[in-house]
């Protein structure tokens, strides 16, 4: 029988999740093979694996992923655990089938189906489905990333993974966001044998859940009209006084309170309260930072991740380059844009300001050698300056 | 589009749809993105290799735009340049010159098609400094060329001339590009000025020295260009016919430059002059490039073989060690017999005359038969002497030698180059430009001096003497002989 191996990524920060997604796959399948890839520096994976030992945490160079200091540095803290899941998986798809969720994601029922439709599948995904803008919709493509299920070998799976690796670890930066509309669109090409969950049942989330017909049981646990609900998502969804809202600006529905999906995150919310907190859960981010403690700015990321691949290989390791990148920041084009918009401004303020004081010592000098006729020569200036405003509004009548 | 722009400042662009690769000179370590820095390659050498390695970085591709090497860019710039690369279309134009409005060519342009069919060796024949010249070469090249004005107006996009290094850009190089024009235009139609760009004659015009002869007949040797033959000095054909027998020598009848007063200032305009003769001689039209320094090539610590290898049209590479020919069988050595060298072109690089009369005292003493190659030795009056007159000579009389103790020169690099056993003294220049590979019959001597390479010719700067301090002693270059070579008495005695 063919091996499952169950994953999640998840920075330090993230980690009481990532461990309670552990718990509750263990409450579904007894003692599984779960593994965590911690999107941090390999030297604080080593000191939470101390910390941790009863879990199975991997470091992001260890997962046959040679560009990870250099992603590291182009993607962010909510970036990077996307970006490393293709090499990730690859790396696990060696010892069997794969079947990863997003550290956010709460697993209510038993996955035996997804097992067994990898049998003929080489892939299962989940489709994101629900109410999202178009534009959202094009961004974040019709497969939800946060659930994925690799059958293990080297069937075409390992072709789709090298090029979504391939493409997360060199980007084009100007399609950074079409990242999950790549991979749908590889897995398309690729993958002859695929299988799609749908929501409500398969990726529960608050994009989808609205008019879903969702209903808790005598147990909280959440059931659709064809069934349990398998797993749902978490993401993106912030806390607020009245409920909660979406990380995502013009972002769709978010659970009404009181709905059944509210109450599924209030209960997901104090299951994540009751961890135990490890010591390390409010460390600031690894890779947030240059090796000198300055923080890395989004600009920062941007610069370098648009140097051409070539030329960011030369910079060895970029968190130990940070004059390097701030010059490489300056001598960007969209700066030097603002400077010399900024200078033009100081210089039409200035121009704009000459005339009036010309003008002034003007009227003075005419006060104090002729006064009798400063007055007359002001309401001449005034008249000349009134009919070249007629004569300019004329002229951009007449061209409207 | 991919384009490529050579300067030490990296710089993200911000053009939607366009990689921008930074390319810098190297001086000593190569990869994908730094490029030899040769002094004997004009800046268009170098559009054409930036133009070959971003059509391997990026195949995908249509249109390939390189900035011109010889102005050094702001950032501004090269984005105003990539938006104005953007509006291209690869169904216009097979190639574009981007000016400004003094028609300096800001940048080039051309089709994928046309960088696979063109050797990158071509487009040396640009002049990097007049927009209307190269783009008629690239119309002539490549079909339909177009001309697209850059407005270069503002403070923030000064274009700096010659900043890149500082390449002394001859006006004979304007010259070099208009015969190669009116070469290709003379053709009968497009697929022969395609023929005669992708495989046609070229000579590269060597000139002189005999050391840079020599060098250039190695580098063509392991580089495998268009170039099948050489123009150089009737007095160094020989040089040719024996080291590369397979290439057309075209000798050229001039007094060779720097020697006996004759004083040159303009190097590749000389160069033009050789192909004016050249052609008023009968030679065949064809596609002529001038090889000659641009640059101080003591800037680089590249082989000078390996210099002349990438203006070439090379890739470029790190200390190759070049095939020599099999060392024959020698007859007639005379037992102990050193042939000595010590001239060199200018002081600094020769052997200090002070030590001299001591160093050949010395070979005496030690039991060797020192035979001086060039003029007699004051101070060693005894010592025979025998001026070079031609190759043939020069090998008969290394032939009757034991072994050769020269200078950073033709004798020596020679001699290295046939395996004779060569000692070879450096004094203001570098070894690493000039030295030959590591062997049982070969070394080198030299003192490490930070000065070094001064570049001075005849006063030393730490003292204002006029010999070099990096130059190894007497009795070093006894020692090494030694190493090399034991001394008759011991030979004769180890035989017995």
């Amino acid at each position: 029988m063919t091996r499952t191996l169950y994953c999640t990524t998840a920075t330090a920060r993230g980690l009481a999740r990532a461990l309670l997604l552990g718990q509750e796959l263990r409450a579904r399948h007894g003692d599984v093979d779960f593994r965590i890839l911690v999107a941090e520096h390999p030297s604080v994976v080593q000191r939470l694996r101390r910390q941790l030992p009863q879990q199975t945490l991997v470091a992001p160079d260890e997962i046959g992923c040679p560009e990870w200091l250099h992603m590291a540095f182009c993607y962010d803290e909510w970036q990077l655990p996307a970006a490393l899941q293709p090499a990730w998986l690859r790396a696990l798809g060696r010892h069997g089938d794969v079947i990863y969720f997003d550290c956010d994601v709460a697993v209510h029922a038993p996955l035996d189906e997804i097992q067994a439709q990898l049998r003929d599948a080489a892939i299962v995904v989940a489709a994101h489905e629900g109410t999202a803008t178009l534009a959202r919709r094009w961004d974040r493509g019709p497969f939800n990333l946060g659930f994925l299920a690799i059958a293990g070998g080297d069937g075409p799976q390992k072709g789709l993974l090298d090029a979504f690796h391939a493409w997360m670890a060199d980007p084009d930066p100007w399609y950074l966001h079409l990242s999950a509309t790549f991979f749908a669109a590889e897995v398309a090409a690729r993958c002859p044998k695929m299988a799609v969950l749908r929501p409500p049942r398969h990726g529960l989330a608050h994009w989808n859940a609205v008019d879903s017909g969702i209903r808790l049981d005598e147990h909280e646990q959440p059931h659709a009209d064809a069934g349990p609900v398998l797993f749902s998502h978490y993401a993106g969804l912030l806390a607020t006084d009245d409920g909660y809202r979406s990380r995502y600006p013009h972002d769709e529905a978010v659970p009404k309170p009181g709905s059944s999906f509210a109450r599924l995150v209030q209960a997901y919310q104090e299951r994540l309260g009751g961890m135990s907190p490890h010591p390390l859960a409010h460390q600031p981010y690894s890779f947030g930072a240059y090796v000198d403690g300055t923080p890395i700015a989004p600009a920062h990321r941007r610069a370098f991740l648009r140097l051409a691949t070539a030329n960011r290989r030369q910079i060895a390791n970029p968190f130990a380059a940070r004059g390097a990148i701030e010059q490489l920041c300056a001598r960007s084009p969209e700066q030097i844009e603002r400077m010399v918009r900024d200078q033009k401004l100081l210089i039409q303020s200035h121009l704009l300001g000459l005339p009036r004081s010309w003008f002034a010592i003007a009227s003075t000098m005419t006060r104090l050698a002729a006064p009798q006729t400063h007055l007359r020569m002001f309401q001449l200036a005034h008249g000349v300056g009134n009919g070249w405003r007629r004569l300019r509004g004329l002229l951009s009548d007449g061209r409207r | 589009l991919a384009a490529g722009v050579l300067g030490h400042e990296l710089h993200a662009s911000g053009v939607r749809d366009a990689t921008l690769v930074h390319f810098a000179l190297s001086p000593d370590g190569l990869d994908e993105t730094r490029l030899l820095e040769s002094a004997y390659a004009p800046p268009g050498r170098y559009v054409g290799e930036m133009m070959r390695r971003l059509r391997a970085m990026v195949p995908a591709a249509s249109g390939y735009l390189v900035a011109n090497p010889y102005l050094k860019m702001t950032a501004w710039l090269v984005d105003a340049l990539l938006q104005r690369g953007m509006a291209w279309s690869p169904d216009g134009p097979q190639s574009v010159v981007f000016v400004d409005g003094g028609q300096r060519p800001l940048a080039y342009l051309l089709t994928a098609g046309a960088v696979d069919d063109c050797p990158p060796v071509h487009l040396a024949l640009l002049s990097c400094s007049d927009g209307r010249i190269d783009q008629r070469l690239l119309a002539a090249s490549f079909g339909a060329a177009e001309r697209m004005e850059v407005a270069v107006v503002a403070a923030n996009m000064t274009v700096r001339e010659q900043a890149n290094d500082f390449w002394a850009l001859s006006p004979a190089l304007r010259r070099a590009a208009e015969r190669a024009t009116a070469l290709l235009e003379a053709q009968p139609d497009a697929a022969a000025r395609r023929r005669l760009v992708h495989d046609g004659e070229r000579t590269a015009v060597i000139g002189y020295h005999a050391g840079d002869v020599l060098f250039a007949c190695q580098a063509l040797a392991l580089e495998h260009t268009s170039f099948r033959s050489v123009a150089v000095l009737a007095m160094y054909s020989d040089i040719v016919a024996y080291l590369a027998p397979t290439l057309t020598c075209l000798p050229i009848q001039q007094p060779a430059p720097h020697r006996h007063g004759y004083l040159v200032a303009d190097e590749i305009a000389l160069l033009g002059d050789y192909v004016t003769e050249l052609e008023s001689g009968g030679a065949a039209p064809r596609l002529w490039h001038l090889f000659r320094p641009f640059r101080d090539y003591n800037r680089s610590r590249h082989h000078l073989r390996e210099m002349l290898a990438f203006a070439f049209g090379g890739p470029g590479f790190v200390g190759r060690v070049p095939m020599s020919p099999r060392p024959l069988p020698r007859q007639g050595v005379s037992r102990g017999r050193v042939v000595v060298q010590f001239e060199g072109g200018w002081r600094l690089k020769e052997f200090p005359p002070e030590r001299r009369g001591e160093l050949l005292a010395l070979l005496r003493e030690a039991g060797y038969d020192p035979v001086i190659l060039g003029a007699a030795e004051p101070l060693a009056p005894r010592v025979p002497a025998v001026p070079y007159t031609n190759l043939a000579d020069f090998r008969a009389l290394l032939d009757s030698a034991e072994a050769l103790i020269g200078g950073d020169s033709f004798p020596a690099h020679f001699s290295q180059v046939i395996g004779v056993p060569t000692i070879q003294l450096f004094g203001s220049t570098r070894p690493g430009n000039s030295r030959g590979a590591e062997s049982l019959r070969y070394r080198y001597l030299h003192h490490p001096l930070g000065c070094v390479p001064c570049g001075r010719p005849t006063v030393c700067q730490l003292d204002q003497g006029d010999s070099c301090h990096a130059q190894a002693s007497a009795h070093e270059v006894l020692a090494a002989l030694r190493a090399l070579l034991p001394p008759v008495a011991r030979a004769a005695a180890e035989e017995k």
